[in-house]
């Protein structure tokens, strides 16, 4: 059986008073592929800002890679989040910076030298089919590019997990289409474990073997496909 | 470490303007602290000289006996406070005072005597050399037998320590205003700065960059920005020091311990003003 690489057990989350997430329980194991499904608004991003280590629960336990997020100090979360790659409908590129340079600035920064940094970032940009872009301006690149970049910049580290919220969201059928394959190849040949938020159930298809999480009411349920 | 100075100078370039803002403002306000340091320093010296040489002059009567001078030099230095009592004969007092005003030196000629009493020169100890302890001696020394009259230049001493005060009140609020100020510049300064580099501290959260290493560049601007500042406020002291040296002929005393304090405090004031910007955006 392979290992819970993430775990909600009861996770109660609200804001404003509101629950987004009540006594939710959810397993995701090493080398899965799960799209987490459901409307805007249902809880989707605050199951990957969890996931993520960005917020705690209220109650419940959330654990991330063999570690209870409730009890980690802010300097250990840093190192966790090292093993984590996270991709956003927004991208959070840093546009003031060439491909090349956000793919690499990642790796810089958590130690790796800068030549070995920008040798790994130039495969993984190749990996993503945008080597032939690594010094051009991210503010020249298509939504669907930049998507590409991010995900580069996430597959670089080499994560344990792979969270995506939302990561087509902004983005045309040909691109979503690339950008999911992108993620699928990562997971199939490089054994990337994938959470991969999204509210278009058309996505399914593209990964047969998927395993389908529905977000509804506060609780995640698993869909039997 | 390059990636972290490569950011430190981007931190920079994203606010140029308000950085050279905030070293100028640090500058004009620690340079303004330095001169009150050094005038306090003045003042201080001027008041120890003072107290370094500030004696009692006891003036005896006219008709002062023997038995009362015997009594006088008897008493005194078992007094609390005296170090040292010397006599200053009628003849001694006169060779002092043509001394100082040599136009009177006929004086003695055209009187037929020496008008000038009989006196002693008494010396404090080191711990009485205040104005109120001085006064509290020559309040003793006034009562005593066949003494006229006490001199001591305790109004004068009391003025400096008066004066002494006053420049160190106004160089305490000076420091605790130039501290408040100038670090509330460059944290506006660094916060505004962070403010506009939130994607890239939110990108280096993300990617699990190790806390230290977000902060850093950060920081590095905002010791530099003081540190600068403080620099500025140093080298125009030391331009001042070498108009006051050379031209007025004036020495700045301790002003190497000045000139270190402007520079650690545009640091610490640099460093702490980083520190609160820093932990708007980063702290959960």
């Amino acid at each position: 059986m392979p290992q819970g690489v993430l775990e909600f057990q009861g996770v109660t989350k609200s804001y404003f008073g509101k629950d987004v997430l009540i006594s939710a329980d959810m397993l995701i194991r090493q080398g899965d592929f799960v799209f987490l499904i459901g409307p805007t608004g249902v809880g989707k991003t605050t199951t990957i800002r969890l996931s993520y280590l960005d917020e705690r629960p209220d109650r419940g336990r959330v654990i991330v890679l063999g570690h209870d997020a409730g009890r980690l100090k802010r300097r250990d979360v840093q190192m966790i989040r090292r093993k984590i790659g996270v991709i956003f409908q927004d991208f959070k590129l840093l546009t003031d910076r060439s491909v090349l340079d956000n793919v690499a600035f990642g790796l810089e920064l958590t130690g790796v030298r800068s030549q070995v940094a920008r040798e790994r970032a130039e495969e993984a940009l190749a990996e993503v089919g945008l080597a032939e872009r690594r010094n051009d301006d991210i503010q020249r690149l298509s939504g669907g590019e930049k998507q590409r970049v991010a995900i580069a910049r996430a597959l670089v580290r080499e994560p344990h997990l792979l969270l995506a919220d939302e990561p087509t969201g902004n983005l045309d059928p040909d691109a979503t289409a690339r950008v999911v394959e992108t993620l699928r190849y990562a997971n199939e040949v490089k054994g990337t474990t994938v959470l991969f938020a999204t509210h278009n159930h058309n996505l399914l298809e593209s990964v047969p073997r998927a395993r389908v999480l529905f977000i509804e009411k506060g609780k995640i349920e698993e869909v039997e496909r | 470490m390059k990636p972290i100075l490569s950011e430190s100078l981007r931190a920079y370039r994203a606010n140029s303007l308000m950085a050279w803002f905030s070293v100028i403002s640090a500058f004009l306000l620690l340079l303004l602290f330095g001169i009150s340091t050094v005038i306090t320093l003045g003042v201080l010296g001027l008041l120890g000289q003072m107290r370094k040489d500030i004696s009692l002059e006891v003036f005896m009567v006219d008709s002062v006996s023997a038995a009362q001078i015997a009594h006088f030099e008897s008493i005194v230095p078992q007094l609390a406070g005296v170090q040292s009592i010397k006599h200053i004969s009628k003849e001694q007092a006169l060779e002092e005072f043509t001394g100082e005003f040599p136009e009177l030196g006929e004086i003695k000629g055209l009187l037929g005597e020496i008008p000038l009493p009989e006196s002693y020169r008494i010396t404090p100890k080191d711990n009485w050399r205040s104005a109120e302890l001085m006064g509290m001696l020559a309040k003793k020394l006034s009562s005593l037998p066949g003494v006229e009259e006490v001199y001591c230049g305790g109004e004068l001493l009391e003025g400096a320590e008066r004066a002494y005060r006053s420049v160190l009140f106004v160089t305490a609020a000076l420091f605790i205003l130039v501290f408040m100020a100038t670090a509330f510049i460059i944290f506006q300064t660094l916060r505004l700065t962070v403010t506009s580099r939130r994607d890239v501290i939110e990108v280096a959260l993300l990617v699990g960059a190790p806390l230290w290493k977000v902060r850093l560049p950060f920081i590095i601007d905002g010791c530099l920005y003081g540190f600068l500042g403080g620099g500025l406020a140093s080298a125009a002291l030391l331009g001042f020091s070498w108009i006051a040296a050379n031209i007025l002929g004036v020495a700045i005393p301790g002003l190497g311990w000045v000139l270190a304090l402007l520079l650690a405090s545009g640091l610490l004031l640099g460093l702490l003003a980083s520190r609160s910007a820093l932990s708007e955006v980063m702290e959960p």
